[in-house]
């Protein structure tokens, strides 16, 4: 399942929708968390927030692509993406990516396929303000080489 | 009618969300049609590396023909996640 959504999520009551308590099947449940952060290397300037965009409807569809290349390439129980649009403050969470599978390999695997092509495939873009100034984030060449290796 | 979508900094920098062109020779790729909005929006230059979409799916190939009809995105590099 996948979701855009402004309001903010509360990672247990994510989780249990797809790691009921009557489930017994799954053994491995993965998280991932993406987090609004401070700059990393702006020493002038200290961020305050951030604003996501993206595109309705493209977007949507890329999210489900993404879970469904997931699911083919990996024996797993269930997915829940979460991503968060509008404004973020520092500290907020940005995307969820949960995974259940009987065993951790393809749970780890399938959770960090998943973000990886969040990354690059999904319609979203961030802009990161800060006390002084505010700017689009910029392409991370990194995120692209790792989508390559999969 | 071909509906064109802008977003992020591209967006920012022509200070428009959406416009409806006539559907017309000058138009009839994607490659024809960001050279069209040149004319009125120079601005297009000041963004880097724009990707655009047709009905909602990435294309790489900018001399795909368009339909009368479609939905054309432009937009800078995917920073999501």
């Amino acid at each position: 399942m996948v979701r855009i959504q402004e309001e903010g999520f509360d990672i247990q009551s994510e989780v249990k929708k797809i790691k009921p308590s009557d489930e017994s099947d799954i053994g491995a449940l993965v998280t991932f968390v993406g987090y609004v952060r401070d700059f990393k290397d702006n020493k002038f300037d200290t961020l305050t927030s951030m604003e996501i965009e993206f595109y309705p409807g493209m977007t949507e569809k890329a999210l489900i692509e993404i879970e469904e290349k997931a699911r083919r390439a990996w024996d797993v129980f269930d997915v829940n993406i979460i991503h968060r649009f509008g404004k973020l403050n520092l500290n907020d969470e940005i995307v969820l990516v949960a995974v259940t599978s009987a065993h951790r390999t393809e749970a780890f695997r399938a959770c960090e396929f998943i973000i990886d092509f969040l990354k690059t495939d999904a319609p979203f873009w961030k802009k990161e303000i800060g006390l002084k100034s505010e700017s689009w984030v910029d392409v991370n060449k990194k995120d692209y080489e790792k989508v390559n290796k999969w | 009618m071909i509906k064109v979508l802008f977003f992020a900094k591209l967006r920012e920098e022509l200070r428009i969300n959406e416009l409806d062109i006539e559907y017309k020779a000058e138009v009839a790729s994607i490659r024809d049609l960001i050279s069209y909005l040149r004319q009125e929006y120079q601005q297009i230059d000041n963004v880097k590396n724009i990707k655009a979409a047709v009905n909602q799916e990435l294309v790489l190939d900018w001399d795909l023909s368009l339909n009368d009809g479609d939905e054309v995105a432009f937009f800078p590099p995917i920073t999501g996640g």
